[in-house]
């Protein structure tokens, strides 16, 4: 609860400002956490802290290695004190959710008991210090806090006699020290488990899709506001660059948001939770807020006549749903809430407009349109709203509406007067038969329909009554339908991708093709100088009314979201929609740990559900600014051509199935899979299923292509396509491509497919007559072509076997650290256990074929140091050197078979940290047959190759559909089904430079790994690190004191309490802070 | 080609007729609105002009959409615009208004302008004038109030009509004096000679015509004067650079609208002659447009299929007052659409559209958005086919040409039918009728200005299965509209586009190197006189107009000859005597009437006194048939049922008649004794089996009346086509057909009377009836809007909740006074029932119920096996759109009749390439 202050502060990103506020800051947390346990945060904070300048942060030298402070993963690549000290706010924030995640797996700390843990999440880095300023706590962690200053005071002694400042350094790990004490007074044989633990952290999610309601403009059309499912989120329409972030509290999720009506920097913003929040969005503050008792869906706001206050329509969705005007009182008035129930109906609805100020109200629901008109207009006091209400059924499903009030034309001054007793409405509704209806002057139709019905008109006057305008262009349902300012326009857009403007006195539509993906919703800016659309590939764009130029383009991340209300019912023959979960290539740049590069598809639309659709496009993006870099096609795509066949069925791009980077970064290997639909191999149909199946998968096109970066216009160049990388000879016909590898010490790149074949690629310099060929800017040209290929026979002795290949299942590749080994497992369609290929890369030759480990259910390989690292059924660590078992941990996952799990445990090799992450689905089913899954979580644990237990182990929502290690540093990157983004880095490695080279680091590890292989595992890893990063310290101090610290540790030491220490106070702690570590190391 | 084998009947289910599609270039209904603002005219007629020449007149009334009559062309002529005008209205001795005459005209790609003889079908006069094709006309409007026509000169009472032409004149035609007369030149040529595309009038003196150099001119016909020149402007980029305006309109306010090349309907005011508003709606060329009389609604259509609907709300004070806007386009049709024509009365209120694909669609106005369009027939209500059954030989003709085929039977394998002959008139007259004899040796051709004769020849065995064609010498008659041989071959009767009925004797003799001759004397037939004193505007001095005879045909064995007219009267003529090859072949008496003709035909004045006997037989007009009833409404099919197994053995010659002083010219007087049963069936649906020599209706007939017949039959809303017979000893089956459907009744059994069923169906029936004359109600799930209420924010207003109000509702209160008629109808045939019942029973009895193994057509009607059992009736939608079917096995009628069905579904016409829209590459 206590998140949600610090927020506040995020923009503050001025160096200089950040260190004036640092003594308020501590005063600042006290009442912070004061807060945050009295769960409702009714203080403001002070606005010292707020600094003048909102500019996001600018891209910065991009350093390998940056600090990490815990939590905080987003801005690892910012080494700024701009940008940590954004981290710091942000990890208070995001303490909470990384806390609760370790809280819940039992492998850590289980003995902990949840209190205490929970008291961390209040403190995070602030108890320690102050535990006088937690009267509240619960004694039992009252006494855990008392206890680590205990410890903490005795490190700072020590610490006094090793060397200096760094403070920040050390603050980065005090929160792994005060852990460590804690499990070492508790338990002092997990001690070393439980330091781990704490040491790996999780960034906040970066990410997630922009919620499916309409974008709004601030009313100088200078900003957008956007919100998804976290946040609220400000961008400047000049920049497109975010300004400003509103979260909101970590237990729901927001639902709806509309500008305040009388003063146009404010915003309503409603939670899941029923919580009602008003924020100043330009300075960042909380205003006010207030319980709603109900999730509000929809929200429009009214100037309450003659006076400046606001009255907030809601539509709020229980039970049954309802529509109701409130007044939010703010402060004069008392943090109270008058509410005036309008209508209550069973049936769902989706859309509410308000026009007029609240003369009329139109709703929508499934199929019918219902239209308010208020009595009593002159009152206006919030109980006097009473509508009268008229519904009309519609026939057709109804995707969006738009209602226009239309002013009076005529100049006439004489019938002014007479036609203010009337109000025209005109509503345009978009089916889903792709038809905008125009309904002109709605309220005369009614009237006329009224008035037949009581038999004074003639009946065919009702012919009149309902006989809208039909503007049929869209194939699909309409996505969303809008009037322009002067109502001579409708603007509309859906699945086509097309902006369509009609003009209504003319009947002529005018269009603007090729947009990206789907039109979701569609804004007109207030003075209508622009539309902003909501495009179905997470992005928003605003177009200038005038030429329709882009404007603005804010993108967010746009791989594969899985919304499992979407999912398509389980059949109980299959698991079939599980392929839904199938990983989404990811690849780190290596030169850039903060770039990744994912798959994306054109265009998700949340209306349809079609199931996944084929991700041809490769998104850049960029961790530490939280942007997108870029997008490009890898394969060939229906951007601007018909996406849709003659029979109406969608035309299937190919889909990337794999992505690579070599390891300088300059090199991009893609594999993309093609099929025929089902629907177009009619022709081969010969009665038999089975065959015709085959036959399609006969025809399937697999493209190996290789792409150079192009440093000009940030972009992957094609520079060689590999048609069939695996090819049957015998049927004509493609393999997949099961797996692709980069090879880890100069330009290549392995493949394993269908057909038994490893085969390695490579570049070579073109040569023309023994010169090398030049291309424009004379760089020597490559040709990248088969290296060298292994046949894997699918038995160890040919002669045992038939001479028949079995079809493999699956089969991954590993490349060891120096590129020596290739490993390439390969698990069958029987109930073979699988063998594991060691390759020898010089030769070609299969050296060593493991069959001790079984690999039926083949999940992931990877190579640490001298370990073999395989997950199918158990996650196994083979020592390469002994050639024997290092261990296995049996894998589990809840809710999802041993074979089903496949494609959905995914695993990743960090070489520099010597660690590997897993990651595993679970999921909770609902108990019906035939039932859809509940829940889906990802448990991610990290190890290392010589002990058991997990160095962490925490659970996400949603799958994670992708899972890569970050080249250079220690972390992980996880993209996850709600398209989000977390970092996950070892508080160790922060303490690396940006200067020394990481391999040494490496080196050291593995040679630490394998000395003290056999001795306590904790025990060896820490040490030798912990001399290793002094010694970096030294160097640091001379020239990087600004960037090598951990600015927030410095931070909670210098301000984590609401009163400020006594200087020798704050002194002890800085040295703890520094001197820790070789304390603690000592100590052990 | 024949998916059909069975016991009890064959259908050789066939597409090999090419029946060439001609393509719908003119519409003009007859009336713009009901007269003097009541009820719908009676005399309303759509007519419809073809790209063969042919005009057809279709009867709206009721729905019904009946097609009456064709005004046939020829080669190369081309019907391209039709106007109606009506004389000014009378004031009879009663001081009644009596509507005035109604006059057809048509332009072609001629210069002279056309009007039509409605009672004849044939031109009455063309306009003459030095100026070159005519492109567009159009006919003054009507002035409105008779009151004040007396005020006006003569000159102006009588429509005017003003013309185009390909080189940018504009004549002014004079319809005064019943004639056709060329008034003044308008405008000369214009020095582009830019095509005059359309024109209409704007008010009584000022017409505005639309040309192809992107302009509409305004002229004032008083004086020729150019009132304005509007511009359209440049064509639109990439195009032409000129617009054609297609068509101009004019709304009842004065504004007009023009459509043009670009796909732009304009819309113009009418003070000050400058464009106001420009919808664009279509993808292509308008090429017509529509509008309402209320002048709130304009339909266009044209090159891109669409039909366009656009509407402005009048006299709305605010917001989009005046504007138009375009409500909704749909594609109707399958081709171009060439002709838009509106009518609006109190209950019809239909715009017709019509094109290439030949097919006329009815869209309603008023209640447009609620009712579907309906598509009219494509096909000739009278099939073009006919067949010789002993000879397996199928006929078919269209335009100049005929063909004939032979059919093989089924069990010879798949083969298709072949083509045997073909003929090729070579007078330009596009043949209205063709008959063929049984054995399929005579074959006679009627066009509108000759009847000729054929007689058709086998090749010899093994030379090919051609048949060689050897015109026979005729008497001369002046065209025909029906043309009927005699099933024996022996007698030609051929009705006159004057409604004459001239029979022809032909000798014929069983040698077949022999060649039939036809006799020179000519027998004229003659109707009686009816009672037509309320004179319809459609009659003309040629006669009435509902006079005119639509249906003819022989009885099986030649001996009764029967006519029906379009009033459905029915007349019935019997041969007296029997064949005597010894008697000379033309005797004719003129001395005295015949003694036996009865008393109604002495008043005829017309009546000849010669009697004219031919071997000894000679035609008599039946001496009961006057006792027919007039039919309910036009007849659409005339059939004899087939005489069955009657065969008395006919004495040679006519015994104990010799020529005597007294009786120079003896013939027998005896009359036929077999029973003749003939079959009318009206467009109501109704079926009449008459029983000829009493004149009376047959048991069947008064025991079945409309109102026990199957729902699904009542429901039918194309009319009959043609029937076919299948008569035997054990059923009186009849196979009755329309252009989508086909229906079997058995005329031996009564059909069963359901009370409950009764009831529920009519009032299904009486909504059909009461649409706008287009389609049915458009169902729910079409309909954007179907029901909407109102209530109020406060919880005890649940009531108010539950009252939907169906905004769909036509609400058309239902008549009581049908049912009452059908009620009464009811209890009569009740009744005759009853009394019959010990006939009914006995006739039941002798019949011989073997129902449940035949009548399987190939299988495919097994599940209607059950019901059929039980019905006396069987219907199937299957065959569509039919052409029509003809018996192809002239078998004893023991056996299983076997037909050929011919289709000519809409996919299989042979159009040009259309016009392809964006959205379709």
């Amino acid at each position: 609860m206590s998140d949600a202050a610090p927020q506040l502060k995020r923009k503050s990103e001025d160096v200089a400002a950040q260190r004036k506020a640092k003594k308020q800051r501590r005063s600042e947390a006290a009442a912070r956490s004061d807060d945050g346990r009295n769960g409702v945060d009714t203080s403001t904070p002070s606005a010292t802290t707020t600094h003048k300048s909102k500019t996001t942060p600018k891209p910065k030298k991009h350093s390998k290695s940056t600090p990490m402070t815990n939590g905080v993963s987003q801005d690892a690549t910012n080494d700024t004190p701009a940008t940590s000290q954004k981290t710091k706010k942000l990890r208070e924030q995001q303490n909470g959710a990384a806390n609760h995640v370790e809280s819940e797996p039992g492998i850590v700390e289980t003995q902990t008991p949840s209190l205490e843990v929970n008291g961390e999440t209040d403190g995070a880095g602030h108890h320690d210090r102050k535990p006088p300023s937690t009267p509240d706590l619960l004694p039992a962690a009252e006494s855990v806090e008392l206890r680590q200053k205990q410890e903490d005071t005795s490190h700072l002694s020590k610490k006094e006699l090793n060397k200096k400042k760094k403070k920040e350094r050390k603050e980065k790990n005090r929160a792994a020290r005060k852990e460590l004490t804690m499990t070492e007074v508790a338990d002092s044989a997990r001690k070393k488990k439980a330091k781990r633990s704490e040491e790996w952290l999780t960034s906040s999610s970066q990410g997630g899709w922009f919620l499916s309601t309409d974008p709004v403009f601030s009313p100088d059309e200078k900003y957008l506001i956007l919100a998804n499912l976290k946040s609220l989120r400000i961008y400047a329409a000049e920049t497109s660059l975010l300004a400003n972030v509103l979260p909101i509290g970590d237990t729901g999720v927001l639902t709806a948001f509309a500008l305040s009506s009388t003063k146009p920097n404010q915003v309503y913003v409603a939670d899941s939770t029923g919580m009602v929040t008003l924020w100043d969005w330009v300075s960042g503050k909380k205003i006010g807020q207030w319980d709603a008792g109900a999730t509000i869906q929809h929200m429009a706001v009214i100037t309450r006549p003659e006076s400046d206050e606001d009255f907030v329509y809601c539509h709020e969705a229980g039970d049954g749903h309802s529509i109701s005007v409130r007044a939010f009182y703010t402060k004069s008035r008392g943090s109270r809430t008058e509410l005036k129930q309008l209508l209550e109906t069973s049936s769902a609805i989706h859309d509410v407009q308000v026009l007029l100020q609240g003369r009329y109200v139109v709703l929508a629901s499934d199929d019918s349109m219902t239209v308010g008109k208020r009595v009593k207009v002159s009152k206006t006091a919030l109980q006097d709203f009473e509508y009268v209400w008229r519904e009309f059924k519609f026939s057709k499903r109804i995707t969006t509406f738009d209602a226009f009030s239309r002013q009076p034309q005529g100049s006439d001054k004489g019938k002014q007067v007479a036609r203010d007793q009337r109000d025209v409405i005109d509503l345009a509704v978009g089916d889903e038969a792709g038809v905008v209806l125009l309904f002109e002057d709605i309220l005369a139709s009614f009237a006329a329909i009224e008035s037949s019905q009581k038999g004074k008109k003639d009946k065919t006057d009702i012919a009149e009554g309902f006989r809208p305008k039909r503007l049929h262009w869209h194939r699909d349902a309409v996505g969303s339908v809008k009037w322009s300012l002067d109502g001579n326009y409708l603007i509309s857009g859906g699945d086509e991708t097309v902006l369509t403007i009609w003009q209504l006195a003319t009947g002529q539509p005018q269009h603007l093709p090729h947009l990206a993906a789907a039109i979701e919703k569609i804004v007109v800016s207030p003075t209508g100088s622009a539309y902003a659309l909501t495009l179905a590939n997470n992005s928003v764009i605003v177009l200038s009314t005038t030429e329709l130029e882009a404007k603005t383009n804010v993108i967010g991340i746009q791989s594969r979201r899985i919304d499992l209300e979407q999912m398509p019912k389980e059949s109980k023959s299959s698991n079939a929609h599980l392929y839904i979960f199938d990983s989404v290539p990811l690849a780190v740049n290596p030169t850039n740990s903060s770039e990744v590069f994912f798959s994306v598809p054109s265009s998700q639309p949340r209306q349809k559900n079609e199931g996944r659709r084929s991700e041809s496009y490769l998104q850049t993006f960029d961790l530490a600014n939280q942007r997108a870099r870029g997008r490009q096609a890898l394969t060939r795509n229906n951007a601007t051509e018909p996406n849709v066949a003659p029979d109406g069925g969608r035309i299937k791009e190919p889909n990337v199935t794999h992505v690579q980077t070599s390891h300088d970064g300059e090199w991009l290997a893609t594999v993309d899979e093609w099929v025929p639909p089902r629907a177009d191999s009619g022709y081969l149909n010969e009665g038999i299923p089975e065959f015709n199946e085959q036959e399609r998968l006969h025809r399937r096109e697999v493209h190996l292509k290789i792409w150079r970066r192009d440093r000009d216009n940030s972009q992957w160049k094609l520079e060689a396509r590999i048609d069939a990388p695996h090819f049957f000879e015998d049927v004509c016909s493609n393999g997949r491509v099961f797996d692709l590898v980069a090879d880890p010490t100069a330009a290549g790149f392995a493949t394993v497919g269908e057909d038994h074949v490893v085969r390695a690629w490579r570049p070579k310099t073109r040569l023309r007559d023994g010169v090398v060929v030049r291309g424009a800017e004379k760089e020597g040209l490559v040709t990248w072509s088969l290296d060298c290929s292994v046949e894997i026979s699918d038995k160890l002795d040919v002669t045992e076997g038939s001479q028949q290949l079995l079809p493999p299942r699956t089969s991954r590749l590993a490349y060891s650290a120096d590129a020596s080994v290739l490993a390439a497992s390969v698990s069958w369609d029987s109930e073979d256990a699988g063998v594991t290929h060691l390759i020898d890369t010089q030769t070609a030759t299969i050296r060593r074929s493991l069959t001790e480990i079984d690999v039926t259910a083949l999940s992931g390989l990877g190579f640490i140091g001298q370990y073999l690292v395989v997950v199918a059924d158990a996650i196994t660590v083979w020592d390469m050197v002994s050639d024997q078992l290092a261990y296995s941990i049996p894998i589990n996952t809840a809710g999802i078979g041993r074979l089903d799990r496949i494609p959905l445990v995914r695993l990743a090799t960090n070489e520099s940290g010597g660690t590997f992450a897993v990651s595993l689905p679970q999921f909770e089913k609902r108990d019906s047959p035939a039932s859809r899954i509940k829940k889906a979580s990802s448990r991610v644990s990290i190890y290392n190759t010589d002990r058991k237990k997990p160095l962490w182990s925490g659970s996400f929502p949603g799958i994670t559909l992708a899972l890569a290690s970050r080249k250079s540093e220690r972390g992980y990157v996880i993209l996850d089904s709600f398209s989000c983004i977390k970092t996950l880095s070892p508080s160790a490695g922060r303490l690396q430079l940006p200067t020394p080279p990481p391999e040494e680091n490496e080196e050291l590890q593995r040679v630490s790994y394998e000395v003290d292989e056999d001795e306590d595992a904790d025990e060896a890893a820490g040490r030798p690190l912990a001399n290793l990063l002094l010694s970096e310290d030294l160097t640091q101090d001379i020239g990087h004191d600004e960037h090598v610290f951990n600015m927030q540790d410095l931070q909670n030491v210098l301000n984590d309490g609401s009163v400020p220490p006594p200087p020798q106070g704050l002194f002890s702690n800085v040295l703890a802070l520094i001197g820790g570590r070789p304390h603690k190391v000592a100590a052990a | 080609m024949s998916d059909c084998t069975s016991a009890a009947m064959d259908i050789h289910r066939s597409r090999f007729v090419p029946y060439p599609p001609s393509a719908i270039n003119a519409l003009a209904f007859s009336h713009p609105e009901p007269e003097h603002g009541q009820a719908d005219p009676e005399s309303l007629r759509l007519a419809i002009g073809r790209a063969n020449g042919n005009i057809e007149l279709w009867n709206p009334a009721r729905g019904a959409w009946l097609q009456e009559k064709v005004f046939y062309g020829g080669k190369d002529r081309s019907v391209e615009g039709l106007a109606w005008t009506q004389e000014p209205d009378r004031r009879d001795a009663h001081g009644k208004i009596v509507p005035g005459r109604l006059r057809l005209f048509s332009i072609g790609y001629s210069s002279s302008v056309t009007e039509w003889d409605l009672a004849t079908g044939l031109p009455a006069r063309h306009s003459t004038g030095s100026h070159s094709e005519v492109w567009c006309f159009a006919a003054q409007p009507r002035q409105k109030n008779t009151a004040k026509g007396s005020l006006n000169d003569d000159n102006d009472a009588c429509q005017k009509i003003v013309a185009g032409c390909a080189d940018g004149t504009i004549v002014l035609l004079s319809t005064q004096d019943n004639d056709l007369t060329f008034e003044r030149f308008v405008s000369r040529a214009t020095n582009k000679k830019a095509r005059a595309l359309s024109i209409t009038y704007k008010d009584p003196h000022t017409v505005l015509a639309g040309f192809a150099d992107s302009m509409i001119r305004v002229f004032d016909t008083r004086n020729g004067s150019v009132i304005r020149n509007i511009s359209l402007g440049n064509g639109p980029h990439g195009g032409p650079k000129e617009i054609l305006v297609w068509k101009v309109k004019c709304l009842p306010n004065g504004d007009f609208v023009s459509g043009d090349s670009t796909g732009d309907i304009r819309i113009y005011s009418g003070k000050n002659y400058s464009q106001t508003q420009r919808i664009s709606g279509h993808e292509a060329d308008v090429l017509d447009l529509a509008v309402t009389r209320d002048g709130s609604s304009i339909f266009s259509a044209g090159m891109d299929r669409r039909t366009c609907f656009y509407t402005s709300k009048k006299g709305q004070a605010q917001g989009q007052s005046g504007k138009w806007r375009k409500v909704s386009h749909q594609r109707h049709h399958e081709h171009d659409v060439k002709a838009m024509a509106t009518y609006e009365g109190n209950k019809l209120s239909v715009v017709v559209t019509g094109g290439i694909d030949t097919q006329p669609i009815a869209i309603p106005i008023r209640q447009f958005g609620k009712e579907l369009s309906r598509g009219l027939p494509a096909l000739p209500p009278t099939p073009p086919l006919t067949s010789a059954p002993d000879a397996r030989l199928l006929v078919s003709w269209w335009n100049t040409e005929v063909r004939i085929w032979h059919v093989k039977p089924q069990d010879d394998g798949t083969e298709k039918p072949k083509m045997v002959a073909r003929l090729a008139l070579q007078d330009e007259e596009n043949i209205i009728s063709v008959s063929i004899s049984h054995d399929g040796g005579l074959l006679a051709v009627a066009t509108a200005s000759a009847v000729k004769l054929f007689q058709l020849v086998r090749s010899q065995a093994g030379a090919g299965s051609g048949l060689r064609i050897r015109k026979l010498d005729m008497p001369s008659i002046a065209g025909a509209k029906v043309v009927r041989l005699a099933a024996t071959g022996n007698w030609l009767a051929a009705v006159m586009a004057t409604d004459e009925v001239q029979l022809v004797r032909i000798v014929r003799t069983d040698d077949p190197t022999d060649t039939p001759r036809a006799l020179a004397k000519v027998q004229p037939l003659y109707r009686l006189d009816r009672d037509m004193t309320s004179s319809s505007p459609l009659s003309g001095q040629s006669g009435f107009y509902e006079r005119s005879i639509v249906h003819a045909d022989f009885s099986k064995d030649g001996n009764v000859f029967a006519v029906v007219d379009l009033a459905g009267y029915l007349d019935t003529w019997i041969i007296e005597g029997h064949e005597d090859s010894t008697a000379p072949e033309i005797d004719i008496d003129d001395t005295s009437p015949a003694a036996g003709e009865n008393d109604d035909s002495d008043n005829e004045e017309d009546e000849r006194d010669e009697q004219i006997i031919f071997l000894g037989q000679h035609w008599i007009r039946n001496p009961s048939g006057h006792h027919a009833p007039r039919l309910d409404s036009t007849p659409v099919v005339l059939s004899f049922q087939p005489t069955t197994g009657i065969d008395r053995p006919e004495p040679n010659g006519n015994p104990a008649v010799h020529p005597t002083r007294h009786n120079r010219h003896p013939h027998s007087h005896e009359l036929p004794t077999a029973e003749y049963r003939l079959l009318l069936v009206s467009a109501e649906h109704q079926l009449y089996l008459f029983d000829v020599m009493s004149g009376r209706l047959s048991e069947w007939s008064r025991r079945n009346p409309p109102s026990r017949y199957p729902r699904e039959y009542k429901q039918l809303d194309l009319p009959a086509k043609g029937c076919i017979w299948d008569v035997s000893q054990s059923q009186q089956r009849i196979w009755l057909y329309g252009e989508k459907w086909l229906f079997m009744f058995d005329l031996a059994k009564d059909f069963t009377i359901s009370d409950a069923e009764h009831a529920g169906k009519k009032r299904k029936r009486d909504a059909a009836k009461n649409t706008s004359g287009a389609g049915e109600a458009v169902p729910q799930k079409e309909v954007p809007v179907t029901k909407m209420r109102k209530f109020q924010s406060d919880e005890n207003d649940k009531a108010g909740r539950q009252k939907w109000i169906d905004v769909t509702a036509t609400g058309r209160p239902s008549k009581g006074a049908d049912d009452d008629d059908d009620d009464s109808g009811q209890a009569l045939a009740s009744l005759r029932r009853l009394s019959s019942k010990q006939d009914g029973e006995q006739t039941k009895g002798g019949l011989p119920n073997g129902e449940s193994e035949d009548m399987v057509i190939g299988g495919e009607v097994g599940d209607i096996e059950q019901r059929r059992s039980k019905e006396p009736w069987w219907h199937t939608f299957k065959y569509r759109p039919i052409l029509g079917i003809v018996p192809i096995s002239g078998d004893d009628s023991y056996h299983a009749p076997e037909m050929v069905l011919v289709e000519r579904p809409s996919w299989d016409l042979d159009l040009p390439p259309r016009f392809v829209g964006t959205h379709e590459q």
